[in-house]
Parts: structure tokens; sequence; C-alpha cells
């Protein structure tokens, strides 16, 4: 299951909560910078806390690091002005989400089987 | 407009970030501030609070971490702070290695900034002890003093009341969880050594309760035992119990003998217990129940403990409105005092007056550091260009210089703990009087988080300066090398405006110093009516023993006799209630024949019961008439009285009060006797010496004898002796009564002890802020002229006389400090306005201090400058020419 993610991706494990949930939130779809901390927010019930400064911040690094990238937003907006910014996984990006995702996967059944966590 | 605001955060980021994301982001910033305003006007705060935090913070780290972009090494997103720190410690490693290769440069910065950082932590440790941290007790903010003030009659003292009044308050309270009287009185403890005198507090039932504190052994009074006719019943201090009976286990039931008295011991007080120190005692040795329900004419003092969500004035308001009979018939008002307020006293003004001086030191501890840190890194910019042009960018490069400043600013953080560790011990020690709480005072994690930020935020700030200075350096300007590019003159206005201000404060200290010890010399050379060389002193308490007035007056007469006959070297010797600055005043009404108050006043005196010789033995000088003699022995009651000049003066002002009459006490207001005025006596600095001369009375101790006296003997022997046979004297009549002889010149010299710890302390300020100053005039002058030495060798090799050459250095020293002692002087006129309660015959803008302050600076800094010149002289011109 692990073969066909990018060799690279482990680089950036593992993955901040916040990052991870900046990058579910594009997973879903591409999202401007308003709809990426409002998707946070709600995804993790206000337990995230995420504000405009960081999340920028973050943008920068994931864009620098190509994890994430720019588009027109052709996808999401008919009607929005075309000034908005949207961003998207890459392909690279979804790598790294997936092999995040399978390691926290991997944590809960761990603790599970150690009975921690109730299944 | 919010947007406006918000691009002005935006600032805070590196351009780079603010092109590429700016606009975005206001426009991510706007949406959810149109979300946080449904929310309501607080949410909208807290967003802009953060955003704006959130703005500097992230905004400096990028620009940190911008450079490593632009100089094209890939940037690693997740492995940032890995890199980070190891690029820390790498730099940690690299200053620690410089630090230890310039070992001079190191001690003297660290030590200075151990000396600002450690002044202030010590004073901050005192601050903290007795104002910031909550009373030690348990929900201690809910404690109060109930005291008793007394209406229409200034100058009596409030606070106690009478039993049957705390009574009436205790029935009737509904504010108070819980009511407790105190009653402070010394106790004798006798037949187990030599007998010992005793703090000792009567204390009703639930004192401890109230205070929230069990005994550490044995048990807190049973109700049984506030009755009249319980067996005596004693807790005692662990301070008693570990000083007297050695920590003895089987403490508990042991029977004592207090002041002729049987008491069992039921209990030992914790060793952290603490009495509060509002009344007369700083700490007790025994607790008693005081048995309220005796009838008696004792004052007590009212603890009480505040029901939830009463406060004081409420509580106030309530017991006052109770309509207690008692309390109206003596014309009682209820005062419902904090205990923590009142535990503090007046003493908050001075402490904060210290924090501030010890502030002032620091800021010229840090501006001397920055100064070394500045002529340091001026003299690497050679070093940091090379750095450069490898590829260091200037985040990394004003990093390092940061790091080295910061560590330097620990250590001499760490080091300013220890010495405010010993400072403190010696400071509790030391005990300077009038400082309540002190035994709490100590090293805590406030204290030590204190010294933290101040250690950080000096160090952020001054340490920031060096890395200002080459962070406008560009990469090639330094890589040429030049100290004279343009930016070193940036570092030579910082480095001027330090010594100016360092200079500034300096005088600031250096005056307000000058008038506090001028204060005190006043202080000291003040004339107290009395004469204290070879005057010793005993105080005694009789106990219940002696019951009537005529076994105490045969108790005095003998040992007064005894003390004149056995003393050696006795010129006399007397007896005398109310000593001078023993703290004792006795007052009573009085109603003076032909003499009518002012509406609504009653008169009142001040008065001392003393024997014949008193006068002579302490040396007050008799002014008119005669004092008493035997002559007034006969007589039943009180029939004269000797009054002060002060006393005199303010009833009869024309000069004849020989002959006068007054009435005392109960009598004042009935038909009592007519005590006729003897003689008058010079003025007595009676309660302290800051004081003018206060009206005072004197009565006859035959006439009106005390079970408390003092015995008070003026002899040329050597003290010890005379305290041994004064203490035999005592022995002789009565070998139970604890006797301590005191020398009258210890005595008064102990109530200046505030005074003189104050003005100690800010001296000792001022020096150090001088030497301070001093190293940095120096450091900056020497720095001067090895700047110059070029210019100097040419101007010698032209033929300038080496004087010539000194007087530039030394001119250019002074107008610093010119400007530096201008800017002190405005700082002290305002500054030292606050000093205005602390100072006696002195005012605040005394010229003398000010005149003293300004030569004094101006001759160090005159040092200070010189030195340097000189060297400048003994430049060699072809060396200096050769060096560029």
């Amino acid at each position: 299951m692990k073969a066909n993610l990018d060799p690279q991706a482990d680089r950036f494990i593992p993955l901040k909560p916040v990052v991870f949930g900046i990058m579910m939130s594009l997973a879903e779809q591409e999202r401007h910078g308003y709809a990426i901390l409002h998707d946070v927010r709600t995804r993790s019930e206000g337990r995230l806390k995420l504000e405009t400064g960081p999340l920028y911040r973050h943008l920068k690094r994931l864009l620098d690091d190509r994890l994430v990238e720019e588009t027109d937003g052709a996808e999401a907006a008919e009607s929005s002005d075309t000034r908005r910014r949207y961003y998207a996984l890459t392909e690279l990006g979804r790598s790294v989400l997936a092999t995040e995702g399978q390691r926290l996967a991997q944590a809960v059944q761990h603790a599970q089987a150690l009975g921690a966590i109730p299944t | 407009m919010s947007r406006g605001l918000y691009r002005l955060f935006l600032r805070c980021y590196p351009a780079a970030f603010r092109i590429r994301f700016g606009r975005d982001m206001e426009e991510t910033f706007d949406q959810d501030l149109a979300q946080a305003a449904n929310r309501g006007s607080l949410a909208v705060a807290a967003l802009w609070a953060r955003a704006l935090v959130q703005a500097i913070l992230l905004g400096v780290e990028e620009r940190f971490t911008a450079t490593s972009v632009a100089s094209g090494s890939p940037p690693e997103l997740f492995e940032e702070s890995r890199s980070y720190m190891s690029s820390f410690l790498q730099d940690v490693r690299f200053a620690v290695r410089t630090f230890t290769r310039n070992p001079s440069f190191t001690i003297v910065a660290v030590v200075t900034m151990a000396l600002g950082i450690g002044a202030s932590t010590a004073i901050f440790s005192v601050v903290n002890g007795v104002l910031l941290r909550p009373l030690p007790y348990p929900d201690s903010e809910r404690l109060v003093v109930v005291a008793g003030a007394l209406e229409g009659r200034q100058g009596f003292p409030t606070g106690p009341i009478f039993p049957e009044v705390f009574t009436d308050w205790q029935e009737g309270n509904i504010v108070f969880e819980q009511m407790a009287a105190v009653s402070e009185w010394t106790l004798d403890l006798v037949g187990e050594g030599d007998p010992r005198r005793l703090n000792a507090a009567g204390v009703s039932v639930d004192f401890l309760a109230l205070l929230r504190v069990s005994p550490l052994l044995g048990r807190n009074f049973s109700l049984e035992e506030d009755l009249p006719d319980a067996g005596p019943v004693a807790i005692v201090s662990h301070r008693l119990w570990q000083t007297h009976w050695g920590g003895d286990p089987d403490i508990l039931g042991r029977r004592i003998t207090l002041s002729g008295k049987p008491y069992t011991v039921v209990g030992v007080l914790p060793s952290d217990f603490r009495y509060p120190e509002v009344l007369n005692f700083d700490a007790v040795d025994v607790l008693y129940p005081y048995q309220l329900n005796i009838p008696t004419q004792d004052l007590i003092y009212v603890f009480a403990r505040l029901r939830d969500g009463v406060s004081p004035a409420e509580a106030q308001d309530a017991l006052n409105g109770m309509g207690s009979a008692s309390a109206e018939r003596r014309g009682l008002r209820a005062d419902v005092i904090p205990l923590a307020s009142l535990t503090i006293g007046d003493v908050g003004p001075r402490l904060k007056l210290l924090l501030g001086a010890v502030g002032l030191l620091l800021l010229i501890a840090s501006a001397n550091v920055a100064n070394l840190l500045l002529a340091r890194a001026t003299s690497r910019t050679r070093e940091i260009a090379l750095r450069s042009s490898l590829g260091a960018g200037r985040g990394r490069i004003t990093r390092q210089l940061l790091t080295e400043s910061l560590i330097l600013f620990t250590a001499g953080g760490a080091l300013g703990a220890a010495i405010a560790a010993g400072v403190i011990q010696a400071l509790v020690a030391i005990d300077p009087g009038n400082l309540p709480r002190l035994t709490e005072v100590s090293l805590d994690a406030t204290v030590l988080g204190f010294t933290l930020l101040v250690t950080l935020v000096t160090g952020v700030i001054f340490g920031a300066m060096p890395a200002a200075q080459l962070g406008g350096l560009g990469g090639s300007s330094l890589a040429s090398g030049g100290t004279h590019a343009s930016t070193t003159r940036i570092g030579k206005r910082i480095r001027s405006a330090l010594v100016v201000s360092q200079v500034a404060l300096a005088l600031v200290l250096l005056i307000g110093a000058s008038l506090l010890i001028e204060s005190f010399v006043v202080l000291q050379n003040v004339d107290p009516g009395f004469d204290p060389t070879d005057v010793s002193f005993a105080s005694i308490i009789l106990d219940e023993r002696y019951q009537t007035s005529e076994e105490q007056l045969i108790f005095f007469s003998s040992v007064l006799e005894r003390a004149q006959q056995t003393v050696p070297g006795v010129v006399s010797a007397a007896v005398v209630t109310a000593l001078p600055m023993s703290g004792d005043r006795w007052r009573a009404p009085i109603a003076i024949e032909g003499y009518t108050p002012p509406d609504g006043t009653r008169l009142g005196m001040d008065y001392a019961q003393v024997s014949e010789d008193y006068f002579s033995t302490i040396g007050t000088p008799i002014v008119s008439g005669r004092v008493f003699s035997a002559e007034d022995r006969g007589s039943d009651g009180l029939t004269s009285i000797v009054v002060n000049e002060a006393f005199a003066k303010q009833y009869w002002p024309d000069g004849n009060s020989l002959g006068q009459r007054l009435k005392i006490g109960r009598s004042a207001d009935g038909p009592g006797p007519w005590v006729t005025v003897i003689g008058v006596v010079a003025d007595v600095r009676q309660q302290e010496l800051a004081e003018s001369g206060e009206p005072q009375t004197y009565l006859f101790y035959q006439q009106r004898p005390s079970n408390q006296m003092r015995i008070v003997v003026r002899s040329d022997a050597d003290f010890s002796l005379v305290s041994q046979s004064l203490q035999r004297a005592v022995w002789d009549v009565d070998p139970n009564i604890p006797v301590e002889v005191v020398a009258l010149t210890d005595h008064v010299a102990s109530t200046i002890t505030a005074p003189r710890f104050y003005t100690g302390l800010l001296a000792s300020f001022a020096t150090l802020a001088l030497i301070l100053a001093a190293v940095g005039i120096y450091g900056t002058m020497s720095y001067v002229v090895g700047e110059r030495q070029r210019e100097m060798g040419i101007r010698l090799a032209l033929g300038a006389a080496a004087s010539s050459v000194t007087t530039l250095v030394v001119r250019q020293g002074l107008m610093l400090s010119a400007f530096g002692v201008a800017l002190g002087i405005v700082g002290a006129l305002a500054g030292t306005r606050l000093l205005e309660s602390f100072l006696f015959g002195v005012t605040t803008s005394d010229p003398s201090a000010f005149v003293l302050g300004v030569v004094v600076l101006c001759g160090v800094a005159l040092v200070a400058s010189y030195v340097p010149a000189r060297r400048a002289t003994l430049v060699d011109p072809v060396q200096a020419l050769r060096a560029e």
C-alpha cells in the first residue's frame, strides 16, 4: 500500500496538526484563505486554533516545498472576484498527506491493540 | 479603516512576504473579522489583539528565515526548527569560545549585569514578599481588623475596643464568618533558669480557626477554656518550644509558670505560623485564652474573617448600623480595615522608591554592557565581513550577535540571582526595622521569574544594539573591511547617547542619595532634649503578685535605693513609665482651668510618671520652677505636675504657666482635684527624633504608681558592670522578674535604623552607579582614543603639543558628561520630589546636594576621560600611521 507513495514524502513526516488540518482541507477541494480557516476550525470543532497570520506562513512554506500550489480557482469561483487566490494540493502534497494519514492510522491501531483507546 | 490598520500590522513581515500574500491576507482577515463581529465586540477585540501579536512575532521570525531563501539554500520547511536549533547551538558554542578568549571583557560585562540584576532582584524580592504576596493565611484577602474609632476625640489611639463592645458586635454579627479578640501582654516565664520575658497574646477561642491555622502538636483551645474558671492553658510558639525546651516531644501537658500563674501547655504552633504584625508584637511566644467574660476594663483588638462576597465597607456599615448600646455609650465607631493593608502600613512608598532607584541602576548597568558590546562589535567588523562574504545572511549574523548578548546577560542574570540570594539573607539578618513581613522575603518562583524577565528584556533591548549597528552593513561594505563605513557613525552616536544617559541616571541617584544622607546627618544631630551618653535602663513589668499601688511603690523604691548604692560609678538613678523613644505613650483626658477648648474637641495630654531625679538622670534641663521632691511625697493622690515648654506654650502662651491648675483623667469632667503646675522642663523628643517638640507632662510616681516602669541609671562605669549590678539590684528584691539592661545610646540609635537603612541602601546604589558611569565614560573615551590613533599620530607628528591632544580628548569626554549632567539635573528635580516624605530638615531641591552630586560626577568624568587622554599622547606617530 505504501508502494505507490512518493518516497520524498517521508521527509515531511510528521506534520504539525495544523498543517495536517490545512492539507486535509485542501484535499477535499481547492480553497481560498478564509475558506481554509473556516474549514480547519469547524472540522476540528474549534480545537485547532488558526488565524490569518499563521495560516499564510504555513501556506508560504507549503508553497515553497511544493506541497501546495496556487490555482486560479476555476473550479470553485464563478461569482467571487478574481483577485482571490486559491490553493490546491500538489501530487507531492497528496502523497505527504496520505503518508501522514497512514502513520496516524497505524498509531491508532497500536493504541487499540494495547487497549489504550476503545475500538 | 480596519483594512488600513491590518495593512499596518503587515508591515512587520518582510517585503517579499507582504508582496506575495499581503492582499490575500487582508481579504482573509476581513472575512474573519466579519465572522467575529457576529460574536460581539469582545471577539473582535480579541481577534485584533491576536493579529497584532502574531504580526510582530511571525514577522520577526519570517525576517530571520527569509534570508536563507534569498541566499539560495533550499528551505527545509518541516525541519526548520531543528536546523534553527542546531544553528543556535553553533552560535552558543562560538560565543562561549570568543568569551573565554577575552576573559576581561567577559568578566566586566557579566559582573556589571550581575550587580544590576542582583540589586533589582533583591529589592524586588522584598517588594514581592512584603507588598505583592498575599498574607500567609488561606483566603487571607477576607481577613480584616475591626478597629474602634472614638468619635470627636482626635489624638486618641484608634484600634482597640472594650470587651463588651466586642460581645455586642459578635452577637449581632451577620457579615463575618468568625471574629476573634486579641490582647497583647508580656508574661514572665519563671522557674526555669533566668526569668524570661515572653510576648504573649490573650486570644478568644476562634483566633487560630479564623486564621485557618492548626497547631503542629496538641490542640487548639476549647470553648470551655474560654470560661473564667477553666484551668489556664497555653499554646507555645515553635521558636519558644525549640529554644527553651529544645523541641522536647513531651511538651504537651507540661506545667509552666507565667508571671506567677501556672499554665498547662496544650499545643505547639507550626514553625511557619506568622502572627499578624499589626499590633505591638511582630511575633508571639505564647497564646492563652483571653476569657473575655471576665469583667475587665482592658482594651482588646478584634480580628475577623469576612463572609464570602462581603466587602470591608459593607461590613463596616453593618456594624455601625447595628446600634450596639455599649459602642454608642462610649462614642465608638467600627472601622473595618483589611489585614493586609494594615500589615503593610506605609512601607509601600519606601519600597517603590527603592525599586525605582534600583531600576535606574539596572539601566546604567545595561547601558554599560551595551557600550562594551558595541565597542567590541565595531572591532569585529572584519570578522563579520568575512562571515558575510562566506555566505552568512544578515539574519544569520544578527542572530549570532543577539545570541552572544543573551548569553552574556543570562550569565549576568544567574550571577545576579546568586548575589540577590546573599543580599536577602543579609537583609533578613540585619532586620532594618519598620519592614513588616521580612521573614517572608525569599527568592521564590515569582522573584526568579522577575529576574528571568529582566534578564531577557535587558538582553534583547541592549543586546540588540550591536546587531542593529552591524545590521545596517551590507555584505560588500563589510567585505572591504572599512571601519570607517558610514554605519560606525550610528554606533558612535548610540555610544554617546548611552554615556549621556548613564551620566544622567547616575546623577539622579547621586543627588537622591546626597539628600537622604544630608537628612540623616541632620536627624542624627538633632538635640533630643536629653543626653543619652552613660545612661542605661531596664524595663520592669510587675506581675499579678503586685496588686496594690503600695506594693508596686515599695518594689520600685527598694530597687532604686539599691541601684543608687550598688551600681558602680552611679551619678544618679530614677524610674519612669514612658522613656523617650521607647514607643510608650500614655494619654489621659484633661481639663485646664480657664481654658475653653475649640468646639467639639476634648483635651488630652501625654504623660509619664517619674521619680525625683529623673530629669537630672537623663539630662533634661529644668527651665523654670522646680521638679518633684520629697515634699510632694506625703500627699494622697495627685497634687503637682511638671510640663514641658511646648505644653506650657500651647496653653499659657504668655508664659505664666507656673501655678496654673488642671484636672486629669476621669475627674476631668467632674469636680475632681486640681493639679498644680510646679515646673517647666525642656522639650524632649519623646516619640522620635524627627518630631518637633510635642507637648508632654510628667507626674510624680509616688503620687501615681505604676506596675510598669523603667529603671534609669547614669553611670560612667563600663556598661557590662552597670548591667550586671542593675540586674542584681532587681533580683535582690525579687528574683522572679526578668531584667534586660540596655544602653540608652543604643536605644536611641535603634530608632533611626530605618532611615539609616534606606539611606545606606540608596547611597550604595549611588556609589555603584557612579562606578558604572565612570567605567562607561572611561570605556568610551578609550575607544575614541583607539579609533583616532591615526589622527592623534598625525597631530603629534605635525608638532601639536601633548597637552593639546589631551585637552581634545578630555573636552570630548566632558562634553558628553555635561549633556548628561544637564539631563540629570532636570531628572533629579523631578525625581527628588518623590523623596519629600523621607526627608527631615532638608528640602527636595536642596542646592548643596545638587552641587555635591554635580561636582562628584564631573570629577569622576574628568578622571575617567583624562586617563585615556594621557594614553593618546603616548602614541608613537610612526606606529600610528603605519597601523592603517
